[in-house]
């Protein structure tokens, strides 16, 4: 790791004030920079611990649960309130990672979460997301944990996190405090896609904070599932995951959530996807043009073109798990 | 900065006590010898991890024999050899002569320091902080030569000021200029330690190389085996992925910390039972990850048992076992 | 008579491990110590064009910066000591050979500032054409016989007429199975302390699982006496083969430590783990099987291939296994190696028997189906009861207990008769089995056993534990062989100031070194009753030897007792002390000497996603005398948890265009975790008498638990799902239909 100098912020103000400096990072659990920082992927000369902000509610309301942004992963799936109403994001969670990382990792360190792919994270080989403009070395490599969506030709890398796949489908809406005050993220805009800029992938203006997320509470969300496919039992990345929410009524949908991880180089949704199942019986035809449309336009590689077929199957048995769940 | 050759040494021949037979002959390596009033024989951990560092041997001569200390061996007693003194043309303590005589010998049989001087502190502490502040000069320096310099001017300076003390490790930097360091008070194990190391001391090396506390491993060292497990504030996590400066304040516990003195946390006495590990390296991350999840609450099952303990890696497949002393552990916990 | 061996005695190192007390390689404290950082190559062939070091060396703390252009040339070279050394790569010269391969070492005084330093090292390679791929260079491929400590094995090997055996074939299978590159990756990181003491004198605090090969290789390279090297290991985070030889991280650290005039500690990062310290190589393994209509297996055809280094050569001896399994009328094996730009592999548990096993029970399987017999019947009908190969008559083989004790625990009469017509839960279900073996290694090996003044034992033998339990059996066997309570008996190894015993690999240490311990301990009592019946003061004075019973540290005879401690302090108060020897008797040539078993595997596999889950596993084993239940039911267990990740999991991962493994860390390179692992029952007899194995009647267990597993679970994929996978990990893509 690079020699790095330390602070802690005492508020939300303190911390913007540093971390509108260019070479400055806001330090949560660490468990993605503390990572990417040690292996000099990333290389902040400065970071600002903003652990120990007041930032660490769950404050269940009305329309829905407001989690700021310090809870850590744990925090979350264990809350009552959320395992009720919102089902998939506490086992999409739960999929992720191990207890350890979960304990610390935060909501908010978890949305900026970054990539997994090994080319990203070895400095021999080249990489435009970590040096822009030096090449894709996963493109004709070895890209059986890249996506299929969303991809560019300068990077197919894709995004690693359960939880997000889950707000994606929930729909979360993402608070933060900036230098120029404060706004709120639809989620779908918070991960950019990599186009011809892969280093560029959020949505935040330098020194932003998010402080919280918002996810509304509905029908389909109370009745939602996450099925992660991967290749061992436990503390793996998805080949495919899916989160489905569905809200049926006598054996019909009024409303359907999709969001696909471990396919998209941010989690996918396909409106269109959930409006063709609107109105239609809650069985597996339905859900397979559902699969098919999420799936569409996909681009595949030589070692992930297996992801089109798995991840129709996942997202069908996604939606029947849905549909069984009461 | 060379150090004269004072002299070829006389005798490098140690006569070993019964119930131990014949001599030993030390040339070839570096040797320290020190003539004393008395040596206690307790050779501390501390006082083999300097000579290990030097790569040297410690002969400790006092009138009714000695003892020859190599940093990985048990001592060896030797017999009475009031030859040596006289060979050396050191004056005996009773006879009103030093209380302390060190000689430096180089893996060439010379002589390349001696000091005389009363020892204000035990001999074992005098030594420890002689041998301290030759590894401490020592650094940075390149030819051999330079430092068997270094240890006889560390030895003769630590002797002269008894009292000197010296930073272990901690980040003081060879300058001694402290750029960089921080202060982190920590609480491990229920005791109050403070470094002074730079930012980018993960926990887990911090524990290792600062606070000699190497019973929690590195496995991977980027978050992906478990090997690191340690509870903060009584929750599990991996402390390689964790900066030290982050845990002021916060209690941290390690698997030297788990056992209630010398009494075994039950979790240890069940992975005893249950030989729930073979080569031992993964064992420490298991057992705080263990007490970490029965802390989460009790797991329903076996399948919960295992999915709780996922982020443990055990390469030598000792998982069933692992689980079989978690549920025996369950409730005794 | 009380005895030890045999007893399942808990670890004697447990104490240690469960507390956090034990040290590993870089856990030994060595005040002092500078850390040592390697710097890998990019290119996988090529040569270093020029290397810049100055901003490394410019970083506060860094000590020095060590390349070809400024490390001292090695006065011995950076050959193989002797056979089952490796070549390594020591800064001795400007060639890139394999990625990832050291180039430079950064030196400082804390490890971030090494570890920061060295990516601050500026290497300019002139990249050459490459490699990785096994069939770029298939047509180069060479014969290669397997070299052992007790002699070379011809590579090829024909029985009967094999073209007549074809023909006479009622139904053939013929089919080519495929293990990926593996790496061992034990939980342990290489790690090397390096000290020297004097111009000439160096010791070692080296993570190894042979002590002696360290010495041996490190005084060549630095021209020593290999007695001014000594070598310390006493615990060892597994090795599984990765550690038996010394690799280049060793070299550099003593070259370090040399330079410096100080202590210098190398430990490699997980990623270094992947290219610089071996790993399994990639098998490619043609096997042909006929049988008769009946079933009697008339031809056996196995040829293997696998990779090697350009600069040093291993064999996978994987078809080994086919000449000593089954019966039939024709046997013919052949090894080929093949030449690409990769790091050279090494051996890792079980090599060949556990590629070549996965091979040759998923052709058996694949006959037996075609023939509509049932797997182990078909196994019974071509046992071998004598060694196919020469006729040489088995030293003992218990395998159709084994498969007998297995098949009923495993409950294989409710196999399924036809694929996809079993599910529990929505998960197709099934069940496949498969032969286990292992050679029953025996190499030379000595031995010492003292008796201390006070009565008690001080045993040594510069074996290694490497999660094995060495420090517990030899324990167990000396007691026995002095005549003294295990307690009295202290048992210490990983020194190369002890008497010297092989690495511990091959599953030899059990054997090998029990049988030293035995010798010794043997020898021990044996003049302890004789200094008794001949010392006029001794009250068995004067009784016949044959008569003595020596037990707890007492002898008795006629009712009289002497005790060891009374007769050391008659002696003098001097220990008293006997050394042996042991090699493998000569007439272990007239035996074929193997440990057997039978492994059973239940998957369930989702018909949808292709995912496999194992959700049972049953071996059952006979390996001679079993000289600690409990431990060795750990190792037999362990060996089967490793089927499953072979099976399922493990692959090490070139991109070939850039000649690098890309799975380089433990979440791309899959080994299993505890959900992964289900219930796992390891049987075991425990005793099958064998005289001719070694003088303790010990086979070795540390290996076999892997052998047949990975066949038996794609076997059982098979019955599950139809689909016969042939190239390893079974991963869902490749069961999606």
């Amino acid at each position: 790791m690079e020699r790095i100098s330390y602070e802690r912020a005492d508020s939300v103000e303190s911390a913007m004030k540093g971390g509108s400096r260019a070479d400055a990072a806001f330090l949560a659990g660490g468990t993605s920079l503390v990572d990417l920082m040690k292996i000099e992927v990333l290389k902040p000369l400065h970071v600002i611990d903003v652990s120990r902000l007041d930032l660490r509610k769950i404050d269940v309301q009305q329309n829905g649960v407001r989690i700021d942004a310090m809870a850590t992963n744990t925090d979350v799936a264990e809350h009552a309130g959320i395992k009720k109403r919102l089902p998939v994001l506490v086992e999409a969670i739960l999929s992720g990672a191990s207890a350890q990382l979960r304990n610390v990792a935060t909501v908010g360190g978890n949305l900026l979460q970054r990539t997994r792919c090994a080319y990203y994270r070895d400095l021999a080989t080249p990489c435009n997301k970590r040096e822009p403009g030096s090449g894709c070395s996963a493109i004709g490599g070895w890209t059986r944990m890249h996506a299929i969506l969303g991809t560019s030709d300068a990077c197919i890398a894709a995004h690693p996190s359960d939880m997000c796949v889950a707000l994606a489908a929930l729909e979360a809406t993402i608070h933060v405090r900036g230098p120029k005050g404060e706004r709120d993220i639809p989620f779908a805009d918070l991960h950019l896609l990599p186009a011809d800029h892969p280093e560029r992938e959020f949505s935040l203006a330098p020194g932003e904070l998010i402080t919280s997320v918002f996810v509304p509470f509905s029908a389909h969300g109370a009745r939602s599932r996450y099925l992660k496919v991967r290749d061992r039992a436990s503390y793996a990345f998805a080949l495919v995951s899916c989160a489905a929410a569905l809200d049926v009524q006598g054996g019909e949908i009024r409303a359907a959530r999709l969001a696909l991880g471990g396919v998209g180089t941010k989690p996918w949704r396909v409106p269109e996807a959930e409006q063709a199942l609107a109105g239609k019986p809650a069985q597996r035809a339905s859900f397979q043009r559902a699969a098919e449309l999420l799936l569409a336009g996909a681009r595949t590689q030589k070692d992930n073109a297996f992801k089109v077929e798995l991840g129709k199957r996942t997202v069908v048995r996604a939606l029947s798990l849905a549909a069984e769940a009461s | 900065m060379e150090t004269t050759c004072i002299g070829p040494a006389p005798d490098l021949s140690f006569q070993l006590a019964p119930p131990l037979e014949g001599a030993s002959e030390l040339s070839g390596t570096t040797s320290v010898l020190a003539f004393c009033a008395g040596f206690s024989g307790s050779v501390t951990e501390e006082l083999r991890a300097e000579l290990r560092g030097l790569g040297a041997k410690l002969v400790a001569i006092h009138p009714r024999g000695g003892l020859l200390i190599a940093p990985d061996d048990e001592p060896r007693p030797l017999a009475p050899a009031p030859h040596l003194w006289e060979a050396y043309g050191v004056r005996r303590p009773e006879h009103g002569g030093p209380g302390l005589t060190v000689l430096l010998v180089d893996g060439q049989r010379r002589i390349r320091f001696r000091r005389e001087g009363d020892a204000l502190a035990p001999v074992e502490q005098a030594l420890l902080k002689a041998l301290r502040a030759a590894a401490a000069s020592t650094r940075g320096i390149g030819r051999r030569e330079l430092i068997v310099n270094a240890i006889a001017l560390a030895l003769g300076a630590a002797l002269l000021e008894a009292c000197a003390t010296s930073q272990r490790k901690g980040g003081d930097s060879l300058a001694g200029d402290g750029s960089g360091l921080v202060e982190v008070p920590l609480i491990v194990n229920g005791q109050k330690r403070t470094l002074r190391i730079e930012p980018r001391v993960t926990l887990l090396d911090a524990l290792r190389e600062n606070l000699g506390l190497t019973g929690t491993k590195k496995g991977c060292d980027m978050g992906q085996c478990g090997a690191c497990t340690v509870l903060v504030d009584g929750k599990r996590v991996d402390s390689c992925l964790a900066l030290a400066v982050q845990h002021e304040g916060r209690s941290i516990t390690t698997i030297e910390g788990i056992a209630n003195g010398e009494e075994l946390h039950p979790m240890q006495q069940a992975f005893l039972d249950h030989d729930a590990f073979q080569c031992g390296y993964c064992t420490p991350g298991q057992i705080v990850s263990a007490v970490g999840l029965l802390r989460e609450g009790c797991p329903a099952d076996d399948a919960g048992i295992r999915e709780g303990m996922s982020g443990n890696l055990c390469r030598c497949g000792a998982y069933p076992n692992i689980v079989d002393a978690i549920r025996s552990a369950k409730g005794r916990v | 008579m009380t005895t030890s061996v045999g007893k399942p005695l808990p670890r004697l190192d447990g104490k240690p491990k469960v507390i956090g007390a034990a040290r590993y390689s870089a856990e030994v404290q060595v005040a002092g110590v500078a850390h040592g950082v390697i710097v890998g190559s990019r290119a996988p062939k090529g040569r270093i064009a020029a290397i810049d070091t100055s901003a490394a060396e410019r970083e506060p703390g860094v000590l020095a910066v060590l390349t070809h252009l400024n490390a001292m040339k090695l006065p011995g070279g950076a050959e193989p000591a002797d056979q089952g050394d490796r070549v390594v790569q020591a800064l001795q010269d400007d060639l890139i050979r394999y990625s990832n391969q050291p180039v430079a070492l950064v030196v400082a005084d804390t490890l971030e500032r090494a570890t920061h330093a060295a990516n601050l090292v500026k290497v300019r390679e002139q990249a050459e054409p490459h490699t990785v791929r096994m069939e770029d260079e298939i047509q180069n491929g060479f014969k290669q016989d397997q070299k052992r400590p007790t002699g070379t094995i011809p590579g090829d090997q024909v029985t009967g007429d094999p073209e007549a055996a074809r023909k006479a074939a009622h139904a053939v299978v013929e089919e080519t199975y495929e293990t990926p590159p593996e790496t061992h990756n034990p939980m342990e990181p290489h790690a090397t302390v390096a000290v020297w003491s004097g111009p000439d004198r160096l010791t070692l605090y080296d993570a190894t699982q042979g002590i002696f090969g360290v010495r041996k290789k490190l005084a060549k390279a630095f021209a020593l006496e290999p007695e001014n090297v000594r070598v310390l290991t006493k615990f060892v985070g597994g090795g599984f083969g990765c550690k038996g030889s010394a690799w280049s991280h060793v070299v550099l650290a003593a070259l370090a430590a040399r330079k410096l005039g100080r202590p210098v500690k190398v430990v490699l990062t997980r990623p270094q783990m992947f290219a610089m310290v071996g790993g399994r190589p990639q098998t490619k393994q043609l096997v042909g099987a006929g049988a008769t209509k009946e079933g009697r297996l008339t031809f056996l055809r196995h040829e293997s291939t696998n990779t090697t280094s350009r600069f040093d050569v291993f064999l996978e001896p994987a078809a080994m296994v086919s000449r000593h399994q089954y019966a039939s009328d024709s046997i013919s094996t052949k090894h080929r190696v093949v030449r690409i730009d990769i790091g050279t592999p090494t051996y890792m548990r079980a090599p060949g028997e556990s590629s070549g096993s996965f091979a040759l029970e998923s052709a058996i399987d694949e006959l037996a189906v075609k023939l509509g017999v049932d797997p182990l019947e078909f196994r019974l009908k071509n046992y071998a009861e004598h060694d196919p190969e020469d006729g040489k008559p088995f030293s003992s083989k218990s395998l159709k207990t084994c498969y007998d004790m297995a098949a009923k625990r495993f409950g294989w009469e409710k196999r399924p008769r036809t694929p996809r017509s079993m599910t529990r839960a929505g998960m197709l279900v099934g069940m496949g089995m498969a032969t286990s073996s292992y050679p029953a290694n025996f190499n030379p090996a000595k031995a010492l056993a003292r008796l201390m003044p006070d009565g008690t034992a001080l045993v040594l033998s510069g074996a290694v534990d490497i999660g094995t339990g060495t420090y517990t059996v030899m324990t167990q066997v000396a007691a026995d062989a002095i005549g003294l309570d295990p307690s009295q008996v202290r048992f210490d190894l990983g020194d190369t100031e002890m008497p010297e015993a092989p690495r511990s690999g091959g599953s030899v240490t059990a054997t090998s070194v029990a049988s030293a311990v035995l010798a010794a301990g043997g020898a021990l009592q044996k003049r302890l009753v004789r200094l008794s019946v001949e010392d006029p003061d001794s009250p068995l004075r004067g009784a016949n030897p044959e008569d003595i019973r020596v037990e707890g540290g007492k002898l008795t005879a006629n009712g009289k007792t002497d005790s060891f401690a009374e007769l050391v302090k008659r002696a003098g108060g001097k220990p008293i002390e006997e050394r042996a020897e042991v090699k493998p008797d000569p007439d272990r040539k007239k035996w074929s000497l193997h440990s057997y078993g039978a492994q059973f595997a239940e998957v369930l596999v989702d018909p949808d996603l292709g995912t496999v889950r194992v959700s049972r596993l049953v071996g059952a084993f006979a390996a001679g005398r079993i000289l600690n239940a409990r431990l060795a039911r750990s190792q037999f267990m362990g060996g089967m948890v490793w089927g499953i990740g072979m099976a399922l999991h493990e692959h090490s991962v070139y991109d070939e265009k850039l000649g690098r493994i890309v799975t380089r860390d433990l979440a791309d390179y899959h080994v299993p975790v505890n959900a992964d692992v289900p219930v796992v029952e390891p049987l075991f007899l425990e005793l099958e008498e064998d005289h001719q194995v070694s003088p303790a009647g010990v086979k070795g267990v540390g290996e076999i638990g892997i052998t047949g597993t990975a066949a038996a679970i794609a076997s059982a994929v098979f019955n599950a799902t139809g689909r016969r996978i042939r190239k390893l990990p079974i991963t869902p893509d490749k069961l999606l239909l």
